[in-house]
Formats: C-alpha cells, structure tokens, sequence
C-alpha cells in the first residue's frame, strides 16, 4: 500500500510542478525525489529512505508525462499501475539501470493507449 | 550532407551529454558511496541547469538524465571503463533515432537507458561463452 501512496505522490507532485515555468520536468522529477529522500532518511532512516524514494523516483519518471498526453486522473492510473508493475518486474531486474523507467514507460503507455482506445469507442458509438 | 552533418552533431552532443550523466552516477554511488536514487536525483538537477541552445533545445539535459538512470548500475552489471562509453554510444544512438517519437511520455528515457544496459549486458554474456 505504502508503495502505490509513494508512486502516486511521486507522479503527481512531479506532474504539477513540472507545468511551472521555471521548473522543467527533469528538475521536478529530480528535485522532488532529493527532497523525498531527505525527508524519509530524517525521519525515518536511511534503509527505509533508499526503498521507498527509489519507488517515489519511479513514480516522478511516470510524473513527467507532458500534459497533453494524460491529464492529471491519468498520471495517477498510470502511477498506480507503475506501483504494480515495478513490485513485479523490479524484483528480476535488480542492478540493471534503467528498470525503473522502463516500469514507468509501461505504464504511461498503457495507461496512455487505453485513454486513446476509449476515445475512439466513444467517437464511434455517438455516430455509427 | 547538411542533414547528416547535422545529426551528427546533434548526436555528439547527445553522446557528451550521456556520457556525462552515466560517469557522474556511477561515480557517485560507487566511488562516494551515494545512495543510488539520491546520485541519480543529483545528476539530473545538474544537467537541468546545463544552456538550452534554439539548436538542441533541452536534448543535453534530457540525454544527460537518460545516462543517469543508465547510471545506476551496479558494479556486478558494469564491470570496465569501456562498458561505460559502449553504453554511452548505444544510450546516444537511440536517443538520436527517437528524438521524434514518443514525445511526452514519461519513462522514455529510463526506458533509452535500460535498453542500452541490457544491449551490453546481453553482448558480454554472447561473447563470454562463446
């Protein structure tokens, strides 16, 4: 549970911040992942701070998603099935860089594909 | 010819720029012992302070993130220096080829980064038994 909270609030923070216009994605999904760990490694400790801001950098990755390709629900859908995918794949992944994005880019296009598919159904049964 | 000469800059560029983030990682949390998550973070502030050009827009700094992600390997996974530049050559490749696709989807470039990784990877196994 606390992974899908971590990989939603990574996305969703990342996501809104990264509208601003000083603040590209990069830097957004950067600095909130440095602030996220500081915050968890104070309060809680190291060990805990290396696993959940490595899932909240995940979710940060899926965060980046521009705007005009998922709205703000989506980037959560997508978020949470990247919670899901990465306590899946991560585990047979572990040491290769990268995992973690390809878990995100998964997810986006997942989530992404579906939104395009239920678009065009909805498009086709107003004129059949 | 001005094309090519064109891509050709535009993936040296894009090579320096990966280079650059893959080595800072790496070094980071291998040399200085910096958690992974926190060399990568760092690696990525840095490169989004790097110039944005009317040429390459924010390709370095993009390109610079994708090669800290690639960065996080550990030391099992990349074992020389000249791993490093392969994946780096191969990172910056598959940058250039999908400078115009999947824009705007998150993962893009952590995906570039692990099929860089996992290309290498995958090469040294083949070549090792063979």
């Amino acid at each position: 549970m606390l992974v899908l909270l971590f990989a939603i609030l990574g996305g969703v923070i990342t996501y809104k911040l990264s509208i601003l216009s000083w603040m590209n994605a990069i830097r957004a999904s950067s600095t909130c992942t440095l602030v996220c760990y500081l915050a968890i490694a104070y309060s809680a400790g190291t060990e805990t701070a290396n696993t959940y801001t490595s899932i909240f950098f995940g979710g940060s990755f899926v965060g980046m998603t521009s705007s005009h390709r998922l709205s703000s629900k989506g980037v959560v859908a997508a978020a949470c099935l990247f919670g899901v995918i990465s306590s899946l794949l991560l585990p047979f992944l572990e040491g290769v860089g990268g995992a973690l994005g390809v878990c995100a880019f998964i997810s986006v296009s997942a989530v992404h594909l579906t939104k395009m598919a239920a678009t065009r159904l909805s498009i086709k049964m107003r004129n059949p | 010819m001005q094309a090519i000469k064109k891509v050709s800059l535009f993936y040296g560029v894009k090579l320096l720029s990966f280079f650059f983030g893959l080595f800072g990682c790496f070094a980071l949390h291998q040399f200085l012992t910096v958690p992974v998550v926190v060399s990568a973070a760092t690696m990525g502030l840095v490169g989004s302070f790097l110039p944005t050009t009317t040429q390459f827009r924010h390709h370095p700094q993009a390109a610079m993130y994708a090669g800290a992600f690639a960065g996080m390997c550990s030391s099992d996974v990349i074992n020389s220096p000249y791993e490093l530049v392969v994946i780096s050559l191969i990172g910056a490749a598959i940058y250039t080829l999908l400078k115009n696709h999947f824009i705007g989807i998150g993962g893009k470039l952590g995906a570039i980064a692990f099929v860089s990784v996992a290309s290498v990877v995958l090469c040294t196994m083949v070549i090792s038994k063979w």
